[in-house]
């Protein structure tokens, strides 16, 4: 595997301190029939060089768009409205279409979830894999095609250099994922953005996927940013979760802390309702009652209100803020409950019994 | 570890959870041909399913689980009469599904029904729930318009919708609403058993969890027969009595529920419960990913043990002998590879 010296741009040491990637207060909104919509209100986290953050949400959750606004990837109608996102020391917000086409793929990489539809069918692997290169670093044709064939090894492409004239349609959906995955790493950026990565994928390629993410962050030191609905995915890949809800950010913290103490009542619910790991059927799957609220229809309070089973006066009227949690660990949760000191009981998936498998 | 036994002819010997099989599938069989054109007319055969067996009781769920392309969901169509299969009975109530034809077929599709995985592009989106609920009911001659209108109000109810939904369109629903009109319209003729292809798995898991407790709810009451196409491991540990882990076509390893997670036998099983990502992964060492590569072409299965390539544990006997189900439990069997010894 290559190492960060061989990647083909220079860039800050990772032993500053300043975090990869910073959103602050985020709002995006977009324009629709019925007036502007607003999907993400009052983001903010943080990605610190080399850390693998995940953002968990179920969909409308305005996890996607949140990625999208720091690749400047919204369509035509959806616009950052508020806030900044700053990559290292740069403001992206209001940058030129012109100025973000260098920071995509060459200090920020993404992947999504379908690589079939984000591969272009008549082109081969190889020609797309250099053409990443290419656009972003001065090489010649045939490095390019060389480094190009690493990164294709690296990623575990079986036999690259003859891969390299195969088309998309003749990979599998895996071995896609793997093409996308080379093609973000292409220029060495600091941080990897990586959109539900798996959610296409068998569960045996699902693995062996979010080994290589894992391996990517240990061997190349990139930043990597997980958007994803799988609590466990976030358990297998992330350090520290950001938990959102409706377009906010309802809790963050250490992956360890968040799934096994979970400080927001939907935190807690959202793990109650995975499946637990024992054959036991006579209990029924704890639900949480009701849908996401539309964004035409936000209630005014917590957003989570109209579903919570701790729900308050206050929670009616008031929207809590994102407050830090008294311990003084990295955590904050979205939630009047904070202020008191009772986490939302029985959520600890901790005390679930496991089957260990035999091997 | 196999004991030397014959292959079995009827793996169940499980205590039934009530009567006789409603299900009974032996060695069941379909192949696609693959057109290559106008020079090769037929470029070879696809084996999407190959000699599948299994029984189901009234009552009783049955998981069919693997990967995409091993014939779970073709295994589904064959049972309901919606694919004519190459070889083998599908014996429904004793008669056989594949010789059916005209009434004696529409008749057996009143009884069995499918809830299909995609709740987006499964509903007619220019039908009103009213008519996609009573469409079964109009196309069986079953009642009047307006038993039926009660009929369809009463089956909106039982699914936690509103009898005044009739008269909306599927846009207007969320995922989990239209899965629950799904099952709505998969229940509207009375039918015994359910044929459920992946019902959650486009949904969110907080949705999930009220799919699955609908489902399990009805088949108390009702006491239907589930056949339950699924890729998540985790969901069937909740919701089978029995599974059966499908690989290219082939059944691998079939048992009780409870068995199959304590003590999995095949190493496919094994691999795919090890790939399973778990909650508390990160109190625990990263786990050495068990498999390599990804599922062969049916078009072009391995010789032998179907599994070979990928194994583990393959030894070159794998290659010899396709390896015969054999029982290695009460109600337990497992394609029985040179490998395990």
């Amino acid at each position: 595997m290559p190492t960060r010296s061989q990647a083909p741009t220079t860039r800050p040491e990772a032993a500053d301190d300043t975090p990869v990637l910073r959103i602050d207060s985020l709002n995006t909104a977009f324009q629709t029939r019925f007036g502007p919509v607003e999907v993400v209100n009052d983001a903010s986290l943080t990605v610190h060089a080399g850390e693998s953050v995940a953002v968990v949400g179920e969909s409308g959750s305005g996890k996607s768009v949140t990625a999208l606004s720091v690749m400047g990837l919204l369509e035509s109608t959806g616009e950052v409205t508020h806030g900044s996102i700053r990559l290292r020391d740069r403001e992206l917000v209001g940058l030129s279409n012109r100025a973000y086409r260098a920071v995509r793929g060459r200090d920020v990489g993404m992947i999504f979830q379908d690589p079939t539809t984000c591969l272009d069918p008549v082109y081969t692997i190889g020609h797309q894999v250099t053409q990443a290169i290419r656009v972003h670093a001065d090489r010649g044709r045939r490095a390019a095609r060389e480094r190009a064939v690493e990164l294709l090894t690296m990623v575990g492409i079986p036999d690259p250099a003859s891969r390299m004239s195969a088309y998309p349609h003749e990979l599998s959906g895996g071995q896609r994922q793997r093409v996308m995955i080379a093609i973000a790493l292409a220029c060495g950026p600091d941080l990897l953005i990586a959109d539900e990565p798996t959610t296409a994928l068998d569960v045996t390629v699902q693995a062996q996927i979010l080994d290589l993410l894992r391996r990517t962050r240990r061997e190349l030191g990139t930043a990597l940013l997980l958007i994803t609905h799988d609590l466990a995915v976030v358990s297998e890949v992330a350090e520290r979760v950001v938990v959102m809800y409706a377009g906010q950010v309802v809790e963050q913290g250490p992956v360890a802390d968040v799934l096994t103490a979970p400080r927001h009542p939907y935190t807690a619910a959202l793990l109650r309702s995975v499946p637990p790991a024992v054959t036991d059927r006579s209990t029924r799957l704890r639900v949480i009652e009701g849908t996401v609220p539309s964004p035409h229809t936000m209630p005014d309070g917590c957003r989570f209100a109209p579903r919570c089973a701790h729900v308050m006066d206050r929670c009616v009227t008031e929207q809590p803020p994102l407050v830090a949690a008294p311990d003084g660990r990295d955590r904050r949760s979205r939630c009047w409950l904070a202020d008191t000191d009772t986490p939302p009981a029985g959520s600890a998936p901790g005390t679930r019994a496991t089957t260990e498998v035999p091997r | 570890m196999i004991p030397e036994t014959a292959p079995v002819e009827s793996p169940h010997d499980a205590e039934p959870p009530s009567g006789q099989p409603l299900l009974r599938v032996n060695g069941l069989t379909k192949h696609f041909p693959v057109r290559g054109g106008m020079l090769r007319p037929l470029a070879g055969t696809v084996r999407a399913v190959d000699d599948v067996s299994f029984e189901v009781r009234g009552g009783e769920t049955l998981a069919l689980v693997g990967e995409s392309g091993c014939g779970k969901s073709t295994t589904g169509r064959l049972v309901l009469g919606l694919l004519r299969p190459t070889g083998g009975t599908v014996r429904y109530s004793g008669r056989d599904v594949t010789r059916m034809r005209g009434a004696e077929l529409r008749e057996h599709r009143r009884r069995m029904q499918i809830v299909f995985q995609d709740p987006f592009s499964s509903l007619d989106p220019r039908l009103n729930v009213g008519g996609i609920v009573g469409e079964g009911l109009a196309i069986h001659r079953m009642g009047t318009p307006s038993e039926r209108r009660g009929r369809i109000a009463e089956l909106l109810t039982l699914v936690g919708l509103s009898p005044r939904d009739a008269g909306r369109f599927p846009h207007q629903f969320s995922g989990g609403q239209r899965q629950r009109i799904g099952i709505a319209r998969a229940l509207a003729t009375s039918p015994e058993f359910l044929v459920c292809d992946e019902p959650v798995s486009a949904l969110d898991v907080s949705i999930q969890a009220q799919i699955i407790n609908l489902l399990r709810d009805l088949q108390h009451e009702r006491g239907l027969g589930y056949l339950f196409i699924s890729h998540d491991l985790n969901l069937v540990r909740h919701i089978a009595d029995r599974v059966c882990v499908m690989y290219l076509g082939e059944i691998v390893e079939s048992a009780p529920t409870e068995d199959l997670f304590r003590d999995p036998r095949h190493p496919y099983t094994r691999a795919l419960l090890a790939a399973v990502p778990r909650l508390d992964a990160h109190s625990r060492p990263p786990e050495r990913v068990g498999l390599t590569g990804e599922l062969p072409s049916p078009a072009n299965p391995p010789e032998g043990c179907r599994f070979r390539p990928r194994c583990p544990r393959a030894v070159p006997e794998s290659a010899t002998a396709r390896p015969a189900l054999t029982e290695v439990a009460p109600g337990h069997t497992v394609a029985a590879c040179p490998c395990f010894n």
